[in-house]
């Protein structure tokens, strides 16, 4: 038995709900660029952020016995001396001392944040990384502290080895940090040498790129590279990293700069926030651990506003 | 009556609790585990399982509706704008489904090379609108770092899980042919 519609339906394919569902997706997509920062979009977002944080720390740290077996695989190729060091050393390991050890290790954490707040004279909230993006294209961690903490968007973020990124959104218990190595960060940098001023912009291979250093500049592999303090986001002088590949031939108009960043993502466990207003960070103590070469800047008389400098992350917001 | 039942009911209430169930611990399994799973810069897209699995073995409406749903949950996961990847996994699903409606067979190679070409095409898909979208600066990079990387890794995992779902839609796709056949 035949019903009404039933031909047009064995004719073709209904394309009504793909249709549909298309024209939300493109609806959608137009909202969210056009509302701002607290649209209903970002709203349900960012409920849903509040949602899954819990399950993403949870996801954490049910990693960790993974992750360490990913070490055993890597230690796989030490050499036997290693081997048989290690094994001698294990030997001597108990439940208790790893315990110990693992408390040991927050502690010294904390403290290389508190020297670090008195080291540079600033103000700043600790907070413990609680998850990562799972995502291929964005360079973001999550931290246990919010709006209820002090933190606003844009605030800068650092370790205790240099500057790490900044804050993107903020929920009341925890926020998301864009980290400076995200394709879409951005920030106004000097080399600590010279003074010379450039745009440190991050990638997807985790690399930091220097642009706009005119080749009449002098830049050595090596060299340290500090935040300048242009565009007024960041602080002048967190160290960020060092050269390690310069290139430009004398007919370009800028060198081709590779940066190592001192701070790398996969060891972030404690991160400090800065909520103060410093314009800039002098240094007291050596409490950081910064390159060789670098340390953190104090200058004042550094020749501002040459460089093309435009700083924070695109975010796509 | 009988072959409007089958036409509109293109899917059994046994194999939407496969399908919803898997795309549940699928988003479970993306914002707990995916993050822990990076190689290198790349972490597997867990959501592309159920919009794979669900366009190859239940056709192409079904595909894009699961696709929508869990574009949209990833995108409400990540910090890119709202929509995006609901469009991308929503056009995944609906040619993974004509795909497998027109190359579909019993074997395993067929499933394995649209699974295959969908993840390809799912991460380039994305690729090319974060560019439109000046998200993705550097276009040709991320076809190397990105794209083909996160392909392979998807296309694995895609691989691993579609047999198990297909093992477990099978009995219920029996069941909504016998109750028809009462019918």
């Amino acid at each position: 038995m035949d019903l009404p519609g039933m031909n047009k339906k064995r004719a073709g394919f209904d394309w009504r709900l793909p249709v549909v569902l298309l024209v939300v997706c493109l609806l959608l997509l137009t909202l969210w660029f056009r509302e701002g920062s607290s649209g209903p979009l970002h709203s349900v977002r960012k409920g849903f952020s509040f949602v899954t944080t819990p399950i993403a720390s949870l996801g954490s740290a049910l990693g960790v016995p993974f992750v360490a077996l990913g070490n055993v695989f890597t230690n796989a190729s030490a050499s036997q001396d290693d081997l048989t060091s290690l094994q001698e050393q294990n030997a001597e390991l108990t439940a208790t001392v790893i315990q110990l050890e693992e408390y040991r290790q927050e502690v010294d954490r904390l403290n290389g944040l508190l020297k670090l707040k008195d080291a540079y004279h600033i103000e700043g909230v600790a907070a413990r990384v609680t998850g990562h993006d799972g995502d291929s294209w964005n360079q973001t961690i999550t931290i246990n502290k919010g709006t209820a903490d002090g933190i606003s968007v844009g605030m800068p973020v650092m370790d205790d080895k240099g500057l790490v990124g900044q804050v993107e959104t903020t929920q009341k218990g925890s926020s998301t940090v864009r980290l400076i190595t995200d394709a879409q960060s951005g920030v106004a940098v000097m080399i600590q040498s010279t003074r010379v001023e450039g745009v440190l912009t991050g990638s997807l291979d985790g690399l930091l790129y220097l642009s706009y250093i005119p080749i009449s500049q002098t830049v050595a592999e090596g060299d340290a590279v500090i935040t300048s303090g242009s565009g007024g986001i960041y602080p002048r002088g967190i160290v960020i990293g060092e050269v390690i590949s310069v290139q430009g031939k004398s007919t370009d108009l800028y060198y081709t700069i590779v940066v190592k960043p001192v701070s790398s993502s996969e060891n972030y466990e404690d991160v400090l926030v800065l909520t103060g207003s410093e314009t800039e960070v002098t240094s007291t103590a050596t409490a950081a651990t910064p390159p060789a070469s670098t340390t953190p800047a104090s200058d004042t008389s550094a020749a501002d506003g040459d460089a093309q400098a435009s700083e924070g992350g695109g975010g796509g917001e | 009556m009988l072959r409007r039942v089958k036409e509109v009911g293109e899917v059994s209430d046994g194999s939407s609790r496969v399908t919803l169930i898997l795309a549940a611990v699928c988003v479970l399994l993306q914002i707990a585990i995916a993050p822990n799973m990076q190689i290198g810069n790349v972490a597997p897209n867990f959501l592309l399982i159920p919009v794979l699995c669900s366009g190859l073995l239940e056709g192409p409406k079904r595909g894009c509706v699961i696709g929508f749903s869990c574009g949209l949950l990833l995108d409400l996961c990540g910090t890119g704008p709202v929509g995006g990847m609901a469009l991308v996994l929503l056009v995944v699903g609906f040619v993974c489904g004509l795909l497998s409606q027109t190359m579909f067979s019993e074997g395993w190679a067929m499933p394995i090379v649209i699974i295959c070409l969908c993840a390809l095409f799912a991460n380039l898909a994305q690729a090319i609108l974060l560019a439109m979208i000046g998200l993705n600066t550097s276009f040709l990079a991320s076809l190397w770092q990105v794209v083909l990387p996160e392909t392979f890794y998807d296309a694995v995992l895609a691989c691993v899980f579609f047999p198990l779902v297909r093992h477990f839609l099978a009995p219920a796709k029996r069941g909504m042919h016998n109750r028809n056949s009462l019918l």
